[in-house]
């Protein structure tokens, strides 16, 4: 932990980059002083009570070097012919295959330093970089990522453009796995829609192979009116690896923002999925399942600003955790005053399927208007054993019934993806995981 | 919905109207905080020593101890050196013999709060512990209770005649160093009731307690102890108000129940403290730690709380579910009106095997209130079988309310089964337009949708009860649709 922080200060006195604006300096250096004065969170902290990060050994923390790869690693996302956005060490590597007209793709660092020409003054992108990622403000982890400000990409979409499906991965040149000390790398993602925009943006990680790192990841949205995401996040992490995403969405009029979350892998994987539904008739879908094994440890933690009138919310996920794993899923909703005729739903279903598994689940509801219609639901339980004694009445033997069961209790979560490749291929992992696919 | 409007705003200005002050000489104690003032509350309660310094010890902690600020409340900074920490009746020095030597002027004052003594004890075959201010004045149908076995009295006559029993179970179910304000009563308590039902007695009638801060510029901090034994049952009621005063005024009690094998405890409270005004001036802070322990197996407590008073209030009765198919109930209806806050929930531990626990909440919001429920559900993982229930609905009336929810859920047995749901209302134009076409005057409907949205608490309480709650929920919310 002191050796994090030690590195931390060493960034910190590093942060001028020389083509570089005032104000970028001053977002590193606000970053790392935000993170030595709170360090990694413990279980005091509320947004972290679950989820304490103060025990867990944390590698290097890398500083992008900011080059790209002449050799793009073969593409990982399953989706067959598509344009992908390959990040190395959280580094923007390369764009393999044509992009659709009017969607731009610019390496971070490159798009700060483009901002220098104008003169220092803070543009835009400075605003829009010093927007805090998650609900929770003081955030530890998104200090450190904007401590090392500098990798990962904007990509914009000019209005009125039907810019299909582009895969983003997620890869690392690290090797050595499984010694314990894998490198933190942090990057940033900037996502900005214009209006009447369709965009499918598929996430995911390489497995395969000798190399890995840690993910320290922020993703800030932009929906201009009626501009519509669906982001999809394929989680195959090994289980030594580490995952900490932070999603900020900021939605305007009549704009459509969906998640699809499925997650399989990772020693600790930690969702912040935060969602301003700022323009009336606004709507956001985030859906998810998670299925735990082994020591993993999933966090899922949502927040939802009802901020203007007419706009819908929904909350989706379902979770099996079986072995020593430990599931947390806090669903929020926030309904400010004056955002009437908001319907806000949240549901959370969890299986819990072995003595030394836990699930911590908090949907909450905060309600500052009238006209609204907004309920929560959240289970823990187990397989229904008379579903079991169906399926074995019909010739399965037991671990098929079960297997077939957590299949579909997840299911419903992955059905709900709103790329239709994008649940073909979630369906196929999910099969695979729980072992009815072989 | 203009003539609507009009009709709310007349209605949700109703008065308070149990904020008389009664005139009578006290024996109080400046005000300020210290050892010495600990001392003197303990002595001139003929305190032994053991209580002392247990006292002491928890005012020692209390002092290290730093103010909660996670609740969903504003609360303005309290000087706990500004509160006077003990306040008895003067005429307390030759202390009643019996009801009738009560001083008048003291019954006089459970008169206008609705609770004649004599009536209500011999029609409703409840027996009364009236706590006024910091001190019990009196406790009916002692002589009838006694016969069955089952000492109810107020708790500084337990410390001179059962001090065995209060020294086995004081802090057993609520450490005295808890929480910041558990502390703080535990330093400083005055009185409060004990009650203990005796291996297989069925308490014959319900025992009732009623609070009531009268002095300016005192805290009332009272410490409530029931304890049933194997096989018992008792059904304990508690009603609460204060005077109207333009100052914030803080009580901070301590309510620990104690359930051993088979034993019953059902525990009611109709909390109506003064609330403040329409501005939010003035008020109790209504800081409570209430928790019960179903120690053995089989043992069972019920909590069921109507909240209408209470400038804030923060308050989480809970139940420690340790003996095995213990049960655990919360029923809670919340109401704030105008500034009021409430951030009130319940705790539900399940450790023994087969334990259940429901929990209906019903939260009401109008004015500028804001209600919050904050509840934990955690199944141990000794917990085989675990089973609960949670239901928390709230319902706004106005657009400047608030309505929260923040249950914590935590299972690590996979034999538990848990649910939780929860829904956000309004009193919707439709329904009402439904009972007005009907020939329902708009009060009246009101009334009957709130008393729907709330009737799983309220055939919970005890009847008199039942028609207290649903009367002072009338008083505070008639005709209250924005």
């Amino acid at each position: 932990m002191s050796a994090l922080i030690d590195q931390v200060r060493d960034i910190a006195a590093n942060a001028t980059a020389p083509d570089w604006p005032a104000w970028a300096t001053q977002l590193r250096e606000r970053g790392a002083q935000a993170f030595i004065r709170h360090g990694l969170p413990n279980a005091r902290v509320e947004a972290w009570k679950y989820t304490p990060l103060n025990r867990r050994p944390f590698g290097d923390v890398v500083v992008v070097a900011g080059e790209r790869a002449t050799d793009l690693p073969e593409p990982v996302h399953g989706l067959g012919d598509v344009t992908r956005l390959v990040f190395i060490d959280g580094v923007l590597a390369g764009v393999d295959g044509e992009l659709p007209k009017g969607v731009n793709v610019t390496a971070l660092a490159e798009a700060i330093a483009a901002d220098a020409s104008r003169n220092g003054e803070a543009g835009e992108l400075a605003e829009w970089l010093a927007e805090p990622p998650t609900e929770h403000a003081g955030d530890a982890l998104s200090a450190l990522n904007a401590a090392t400000l500098g990798a990962g990409a904007v990509i914009t979409v000019e209005p009125g453009v039907n810019a299909g499906r582009i895969a983003l991965e997620w890869h690392a040149t690290a090797t050595g796995r499984g010694t314990g000390d894998q490198p933190l790398v942090n990057s940033r993602l900037c996502v900005a829609l214009g209006e009447g925009v369709r965009l499918s943006l598929h996430e995911c990680f390489a497995t395969d192979g000798d190399s890995y790192a840690d993910h320290n990841l922020i993703t800030q949205v932009r929906l201009s009116k009626q501009a519509q995401l669906t982001h999809s996040r394929l989680q195959t992490m090994p289980a030594e690896h580490m995952l900490i995403a932070a999603n900020r969405v900021d939605q305007d009029a009549e704009s459509h923002y969906q998640y699809d979350g499925l997650d399989l892998g990772a020693g600790l994987a930690r969702h912040d999925l935060f969602t301003c539904l700022a323009g009336e008739g606004a709507r956001c879908d985030l859906n998810g399942a998670y299925l735990p094994r082994g020591e993993a440890h999933v966090d899922y933690h949502l927040a939802v600003e009802h901020r203007a009138e007419h706009c819908t919310s929904s909350q989706f996920f379902r979770g099996v955790v079986d072995d020593h794993a430990k599931a947390v899923w806090n669903g929020r909703v926030h309904v400010l005053p004056g955002a009437d005729n908001t319907e806000a739903l949240q549901s959370n279903a969890n299986l819990l399927l072995s003595r030394d598994a836990e699930v911590d689940t908090k949907p909450e509801l905060e309600i500052e208007a009238d006209e609204v219609v907004a309920s929560h639901g959240a289970t823990v339980g187990q397989l229904d054993e008379t579903a079991i004694f169906y399926l074995r009445s019909r010739g399965l033997d037991e671990a098929l019934a079960r297997e077939l069961l957590i299949g579909a209790y997840c299911q419903a979560a992955v059905d709900r993806a709103g790329d239709e490749a994008v649940r073909e291929r979630l369906t196929t992992e999910l099969a695979r995981y729980t072992g009815v696919g072989e | 919905m203009s003539t609507a409007n009009s009709e709310v705003e007349r209605r949700l200005e109703g008065r308070y109207k149990h904020g008389f002050v009664t005139d009578i000489e006290a024996d109080s104690l400046p005000p300020g905080l210290n050892e010495d003032v600990i001392a003197a509350i303990s002595v001139r309660k003929n305190e032994p020593q053991w209580l002392l310094d247990w006292r002491l010890g928890a005012y020692r902690k209390w002092l290290k101890m730093r103010e909660p600020h996670w609740a969903h409340l504003e609360i303005d900074p309290i000087d706990f050196q500004a509160i006077s920490y003990f306040s008895q009746p003067k005429s307390d020095k030759d202390r009643p013999q019996s009801l009738d030597e009560v001083d008048p002027k003291l019954l006089e004052t459970y008169d206008k709060l609705g609770v004649p003594l004599h009536e209500r004890a011999k029609l409703a075959g409840v027996a009364v512990d009236a706590v006024f201010d910091s001190v019990s004045v009196g406790t009916t149908f002692k002589e009838e209770l006694k016969k069955a076995g089952v000492i109810f009295c107020s708790f500084s006559e337990a410390v001179q005649d059962h001090p065995e029993l209060v020294r086995k179970y004081l802090g057993s179910v609520v450490p005295r160093v808890d929480n910041y304000f558990a502390a703080l009563n535990s330093a400083v308590f005055s009185d409060g009731s004990f009650v203990y039902v005796p291996k297989g007695v069925r308490c014959p009638m319900e025992l009732s307690t009623y609070f009531r801060i009268n002095a300016a510029e005192t805290g009332q901090f009272e410490r409530t102890l029931v304890v049933a034994e194997e096989g018992s049952y008792v059904s304990y009621l508690e009603g609460c108000t204060a005077p109207m005063r333009d100052e914030n005024q803080l009580h901070a009690a301590v309510v620990e129940l104690v359930a051993l094998k088979d034993a019953e405890i059902k525990y009611s409270t109709v909390q109506n403290w003064y609330p403040g005004d329409e501005e939010g001036k003035g008020g109790i802070y209504n800081f409570v730690t209430k928790r019960g322990d179903c120690r053995e197996d089989n043992a069972r407590i019920s909590w069921t709380q109507v909240e209408t008073g209470s400038a804030i209030t923060w308050k989480y009765p809970s139940c420690v579910l340790r003996g095995d198919n213990s049960v655990g109930e919360f029923y809670s209806v919340a109401l704030t009106n105008n500034y009021q806050q409430a951030d009130t929930g319940t705790k539900m531990i399940h450790m023994g095997r087969n334990t259940r626990s429901k929990i209906i909440s019903k939260g009401i919001s109008a004015g500028r209130g804001q209600n919050a429920y904050r509840g934990l559900v955690k199944v141990g993982k000794g917990a085989e079988g675990a089973r609960n229930f949670t239901q928390c609905d709230s319902m706004l009336i106005g657009k400047r309310c608030g309505a929260h929810t923040f249950p914590y859920i935590e299972v690590q047995n996979p034999t538990a089964k848990v649910e939780h749901e929860a829904t956000t209302s309004r009193i919707g134009e439709d329904q009402l337009f439904y009972c007005l076409q009907r020939g329902i005057s708009e009060e009246d409907a009101v009334s009957m949708i709130v008393d729907g949205f709330c009737k799983q608490v309220f055939r919970e309480l005890p009847m008199e009860f039942a028609v207290e709650a649903k009367a002072l929920l009338e008083i505070s919310l008639e005709g209250a649709v924005g």
